[in-house]
């Protein structure tokens, strides 16, 4: 018998390279976006085990142009420019964040700030400290047990949805350590009536207080990544919409906890 | 990783229960850019006065234990929270083993893949050790055997979980692990490029 998956685990499956006896999967990664406070380390203890990365391509370090706001950060920085260098990675323009760096069903793993808001893309963000940096650096993927999810089924009428509301709503029920514990996946009709910037700020938000946050992937979300630069064109878009398609939750997909919210009532509470 | 097979040393005794991690590495600790040198904060709280300067009643700072190869402690070792940055400053300072009538959970799940070697050991043993140390009896760790044997001519067994064992002898971290499957995830690769062609172009 087959049950009916969410989203978060059809993305966990389709990244699953391997499953170990003890729970934990190898898990591929297929974009690192590096952090200067914990590549730094991570980068030493590649030097030092005489290892190299094995996707250059897939590990990405911001150009260092931004103004720093003390010498520490500064250093750091550097440090990761440097490393950057000396190992080939791919380089991006931190200004590029929302314009196409996260692509529906894909794992991307980075600093917390950094991929917050990889959840309203149907991405999955996963946080690295510096020894999972060097284990993804090293291996292109990440040990991770498969997280339990909290569905939370939106309902009523949203033109009056305040991120921070809905928020407030969401918290009431559950625990912030249950909230942490969990990753959040948004399901439900009043979907349909929120918008790609409504869904970057709840994500970003809500990242702060959950293991993850995911929208399953919509005709909200493939309208707005048209329009991107980044977003995959010609018969590769027809391609990955398809494949994007197979990500939406199964009818009838529960997670381990489950919640309704009313719109309405949320954004009352604002 | 350096492999561990036997380490032959002198052992510091700290016979404290609860050694918290907070105590182990202050704070700062954790800011540091890199790896090595993290063995100049280990214990730094009680190692260094407030002037940086060491503070010569404190056992890693005479002359006999400066160089110690083991750490004897007592109850529940290593509770708080856990940061790589322990193993790192424990190695870097030069200590691979630490013995203990037990050790908080967290510690002694992640010691074997940073090299260091957790050895759990009844009181009364413990307490014959920390005499040795007192001592500066020389002691030798072999892992293959699971032995610890004094220059006296006594000898303590331990026994390691199967698993730690075979990654500290193989000098094996997470990496090593993973790679051990590196067939599987060149097949995964490929065939996740087939799959979603636009994640690669």
């Amino acid at each position: 018998m087959t049950t009916a998956q969410t989203c978060y685990a059809k993305i966990y499956q389709a990244h699953l390279v391997h499953s170990q006896e003890d729970g934990q999967g190898i898990t591929y990664i297929d974009r690192h976006i590096l952090h200067p406070t914990t590549s730094a380390q991570a980068f030493d203890g590649l030097r030092a085990a005489h290892r190299d990365i094995r996707r250059p391509e897939a590990s990405f370090a911001p150009h260092a142009d931004i103004q720093a706001p003390n010498p520490i950060i500064a250093k750091l920085q550097d440090t990761l420019d440097a490393n950057a260098h000396d190992f080939h990675t791919a380089r991006f323009d931190p200004a590029d964040f929302t314009q196409g760096f996260f692509h529906p069903s894909m794992t991307i793993a980075g600093y917390a700030d950094d991929i917050a808001t990889a959840g309203a893309f149907g991405a999955l963000g996963l946080c690295t400290t510096a020894a999972t940096a060097e284990h993804i650096l090293a291996t292109q993927t990440i040990l991770m047990e498969p997280a339990p999810v909290l569905c939370v089924t939106l309902e009523g009428r949203t033109e009056h949805i305040t991120p921070a509301g809905l928020l407030a709503q969401l918290s009431a029920p559950h625990s912030p350590a249950t909230l942490a514990a969990h990753i959040i996946e948004f399901h439900g009709p009043a979907l349909a009536g929120i918008d790609m910037p409504t869904r970057i700020d709840i994500a970003k938000r809500t990242a702060v207080y959950s293991a993850g946050v995911l929208f399953p992937p919509d005709d909200i979300l493939f309208d707005y990544m048209r329009a991107l630069d980044f977003a995959p064109t010609g018969s590769d878009w027809a391609i990955a919409v398809e494949q994007w398609e197979t990500f939406k939750p199964d009818a009838g997909a529960t997670g381990d906890i489950n919640t309704t919210l009313d719109i309405q009532t949320a954004t009352q509470v604002a | 990783m350096e492999k561990f097979t036997t380490l032959k040393g002198i052992a510091a005794q700290i016979p404290d229960d609860n050694i918290s991690t907070d105590r182990l590495l202050p704070a700062e600790a954790l800011q540091t850019l890199r790896r090595a040198g993290l063995g100049k904060f280990l214990f730094a709280g009680e190692r260094l006065g407030p002037d940086s300067r060491e503070d010569p009643s404190f056992i890693l700072n005479q002359a006999a234990w400066r160089k110690a190869a083991m750490l004897i402690a007592g109850e529940n070792f290593g509770t708080g929270d856990v940061q790589d940055h322990l193993y790192w400053a424990l190695v870097d300072f030069g200590i691979r083993v630490v013995i203990a009538p037990s050790f908080a959970p967290a510690f002694d799940a992640g010691s074997h893949k940073h090299g260091v070697l957790t050895i759990t050991l009844p009181a009364e043993q413990i307490t014959l050790l920390q005499q040795a140390a007192v001592d500066k009896v020389l002691l030798t760790v072999d892992l293959d055997r699971q032995t610890i044997s004094t220059e006296n001519r006594q000898q303590f067994n331990f026994k390691v979980d199967d698993f730690k064992r075979y990654c500290l002898l193989g000098g094996l971290d997470d990496i090593d692990l993973t790679l051990e499957h590196e067939d599987a995830i060149a097949h995964f690769e490929k065939q996740h490029r087939q799959d979603y062609p636009w994640l690669h172009s």
